[in-house]
């Protein structure tokens, strides 16, 4: 009762505010005195991070995302976040979003730049990295598995349309079609080399799916551990798949100019005249040794003659 | 019938608006105000922290307990539980919760205390004095519902999380550590703000209401106690309106 | 000065006032009499604005209350003092504190003025030790004296008294009326007594108006009061006078 009004009432003012500014900051996950610093950073696809989701460095939770919006400008999603200020966030660092959004559990990951950089200004872009995310496998699992299925297409009509040039019976044309078969050599042998790598990849991926089935029971370290290598198999298929792309590239490019009638090979396949005309040849040129073989002396008059000069 | 049912409400919201608007008119007389609106303060808020404490307390402690009860299943991890009742609390229940229990303790007594003031004359005397009654008595009462309303959502909100999470913990539902690390998994930093908002919208419906209903009051003993009635009840069906219009018009 | 011009007032199907015009001249002391329920207090809340009339005008000092802002109302009110008929005490406040509360809103004295100013204001209306009391402790005629000494508190041009001496004891009475008559007698102050004890008619007033069927029907000195020939106020007079202290019974159907 000695206590005034005006008292009691700013007491419970300033507590109530401190209440509410501390239980904000403790359910963000946010230090509860530290002040932090704030950045942004743009993303092609949110993938699920929202405002409140955790902000982290190798792991460990430094700060929130405040917001998530649409920048009509940039064209881009816009992530703001505040991390602690003892967080030195130098040039060259980068974030990016980490995370399955079916278990909600999207983060904003930073790899800090090196120690002795600049320190990005507050308020400044921090550049994503964007190669780093895969998190929605769902959605990218098909589409390798059609581009795998497109790219085997496109493998079979080559090599068919190889063998077919391969079994053109005329003998004569080895010497030029030993660049095709050093060529389709190549292909077989990446072929089967990246067969077995496919397959490799494939089979882990499939253990993998497995292991993600399991992830109701896992913990949350266990399914992190699952992800990232999922992530990491991934990125080999499609790098994998890049380097068989680019064999059947060149084997393409091959063919293509073959079919254009560029170089030896493809002035023969695409000028029957020429054909013809070495064919004749060919055969006359045989008739010729038969009848040198039959009449040598014939040829080696000539050769007298040659002598007398 | 036309008159009782459709012009009396309309009549009614204009007079609401029109007091209203000359309260606000006259807030530039601050001064005369001032110890009014701290001793409104004490009233209307401080005195009913208690309360709003208590029923925050066991609003958490009763939701945390369902909310176990409806997700026993092995498939849901127990740390949902936090991620339940927190939004829940910070988004719905401590404004709500309060919202009601005010509507009942101080919009009856506002409507009461002016009811009376009008029926005794004390209203008439402080106008005959040169005050203006509107300014001096319904100013301190709104700004201190507006002002202190969110004081008692934080109050009954961190309370009512508090009760949640020992219910959890010492009841044997989830360890305090699941139910924060649930509740912060899906935790908006907007609901908080969202619900003081709501705060400051209910804060403000309970006590002008009252106002009203009590500064207009006529016919003795009676007309306080239909004043008195009709402030309580009325200002929980406008907490109603005003909770789906908030969530409809900012969520 | 205060003019009412043909000032009508009803309430619902009830009127209360028609026709009524009366001057309240500047320092004079003016007594309303009439029955119970005859409109005296409607009346006086007309001359503060407190009740707008249906018709007619109410002119304080050359304005009229009903055509200004209410800013403007408000500054000629405090020209006013009012003891209301029932008291009207802020029972949210001690008695001190009700008394003190027109001094410490409207006068610039400190503090410790105030509560001089106040205990003196106790005392003239024989009150003392009160102070802390809420009014619903008091007595009905204490309450009525805590009421007129914040009425008068402020020392206003114009002091209106509803029944400032009803329920009182014919000692305490006599005691008001004398407070009311050195009041009045201050340069500066005009006073409307409204009363049924032709007592307070007879020792404070200079003139006497009395309310009849809606109308003043009389107005004069206190001498043409003795001598006036109108049968319903002599009845009333007449009543009055045997039962000295108590509300006028209705003497004339
Ligand atoms: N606010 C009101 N609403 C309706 N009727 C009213 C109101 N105020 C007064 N009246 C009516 O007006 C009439 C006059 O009332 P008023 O209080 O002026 O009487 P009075 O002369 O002061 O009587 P008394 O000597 O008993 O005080 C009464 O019949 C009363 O019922
Ligand atoms: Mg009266």
């Amino acid at each position: 009762m000695k206590y005034s009004d005006e008292l009691k009432v700013g007491l419970a003012l300033v507590v109530a505010a401190l209440v509410f500014v501390l239980g904000l900051r403790y359910f963000q996950d946010l230090p509860l005195f530290e002040t932090t610093d704030s950045y942004y950073s743009l993303v092609e696809n949110a993938a699920g991070i929202t405002s409140g989701s955790p902000v982290r460095v190798n792991g460990v939770s430094v700060g929130a995302v405040r917001r998530v919006g649409y920048d009509a400008d940039e064209r881009q999603v816009r992530v703001d976040f505040y991390v602690e200020q003892r967080i030195r966030i130098t040039e060259g660092s980068s974030a990016s979003i980490t995370g399955f959004s079916a278990i909600g559990d999207v983060k904003l990951d930073l790899s800090l730049g090196p120690a002795d950089n600049e320190r990005i200004p507050r308020g400044g872009l921090v550049p994503s990295h964007e190669e780093d995310f895969f998190g929605d496998i769902a959605d990218r699992a098909p589409a390798l598995v059609n581009r795998a299925d497109s790219l085997m297409i496109g493998m079979t009509s080559t090599m068919s349309s190889v063998s077919r040039l391969l079994e053109e019976p005329d003998s004569d044309f080895r010497k030029t079609l030993q660049s095709v078969e050093r060529t389709s050599d190549q292909v077989n042998r990446v072929l089967r080399e990246e067969q077995q790598r496919l397959a490799a990849t494939l089979d882990s991926v499939a253990h993998l799916t497995g292991s993600l089935n399991r992830i109701a029971e896992g913990s949350e370290d266990e399914i992190e551990a699952t992800l990232q290598d999922v992530q990491h198999l991934i990125k080999r298929l499609d790098s994998n798949l890049d380097s068989v792309e680019r064999s059947t590239d060149r084997l393409d490019n091959i063919l293509e100019q073959i079919e254009s009638g560029e170089g030896t090979l493809g002035l023969l396949v695409n000028d029957p005249q020429l054909y013809h005309r070495m064919d004749s040849t060919v055969v006359r040129l045989h008739e010729l040794i038969d009848d040198f073989q039959q009449n040598p002396r014939r040829y080696l008059k000539e050769l007298k003659l040659i002598d007398i000069f | 019938m036309l008159e009782r049912h459709i012009l009396g409400p309309i009549e009614a919201l204009g007079q609401y608006v029109l007091l209203l608007s000359k309260a606000f008119r006259s807030l530039g007389e601050f001064g005369i105000y001032q110890k009014n609106l701290f001793q409104q303060m004490v009233r209307i808020g401080i005195d009913s922290i208690p309360i709003v404490a208590l029923a925050g307390l066991f609003s958490g402690a009763v939701l945390t307990v369902q909310t176990a009860y409806q997700l026993e299943s092995p498939f849901i991890p127990q740390s949902i539980i936090g991620s339940i009742v927190v939004p829940s609390m910070v988004l719905e229940l401590g404004a709500v919760v309060t919202g009601f229990i005010l509507a009942g303790r101080v919009g009856a007594r506002i409507a009461a205390e002016l009811g009376t003031m009008r029926v005794t004359e004390q209203i008439d005397a402080l106008e005959a004095m040169g005050l203006n009654s509107i300014g001096y008595l319904i100013v301190p009462r709104v700004m201190a519902g507006i002002l202190m309303f969110p004081v008692l959502y934080i109050t009954a909100t961190g309370v009512g999380i508090g009760g949640g999470v020992g219910v959890a913990h010492y009841g044997g539902f989830l360890s305090a550590g699941e139910f924060v690390a649930g509740a912060r998994q899906f935790f908006s930093p907007f609901d908080p703000i969202f619900g003081l908002i709501k705060s400051f919208v209910f804060g403000f419906i309970i006590t002008s209401v009252a106002c009203y209903k009590g500064y207009y009051t006529g016919g003795g003993a009676e007309g306080v106690g239909r004043s008195t009635t009709e402030a309580a009840v009325l200002s929980c069906v406008y907490i109603l309106f005003a909770n789906l219009a908030l969530a409809v018009l900012i969520l | 000065m205060i003019e009412v011009r043909n000032v009508y007032k009803s309430f619902g199907s009830l009127s209360v006032l028609e026709d009524v015009s009366l001057t309240v001249q500047d320092e004079e002391t003016l007594a309303i009499i009439g029955k119970s329920g005859s409109g005296k207090s409607v009346l006086m809340k007309h001359l503060m604005g407190l009740i707008k009339p249906d018709k007619g005008e109410v002119i304080v000092d050359g304005t009229d209350i009903n055509a200004v802002s209410y800013q403007e109302l408000r500054d000629l009110r405090q020209r006013f003092g009012m003891l209301f008929q029932g008291g009207a005490l802020f029972d949210s406040m001690n008695v001190f504190d009700n008394v003190a509360f027109p001094l410490r809103t409207f006068s610039p004295l400190p503090e410790d003025e105030v509560r001089a100013r106040v205990r003196e204001n106790l005392a003239e209306v024989q009150l003392e030790g009160v102070e802390d009391k809420a009014p619903s402790e008091l007595s009905g005629g204490m309450k009525k004296r805590v009421a007129l000494a914040r009425a008068v508190a402020l020392k206003p041009q114009y002091i209106i008294y509803d029944e400032p001496t009803s329920g009182l004891d014919p000692e305490t009475s006599n005691t008001i009326n004398e407070l009311i008559r050195s009041l009045s007698e201050q340069s500066n102050i005009t006073s409307i007594v409204v009363t049924h004890d032709m007592h307070s008619v007879l020792s404070i007033a200079d003139r006497a108006a009395f309310i009849h069927d809606q109308r003043i029907r009389w107005l004069g000195t206190i001498d043409e009061l003795h001598t006036a020939e109108d049968p319903v106020l002599n009845g009333f007079v007449r009543a009055s006078e045997y039962q000295i202290g108590k509300p006028a019974a209705a003497t004339n159907k």
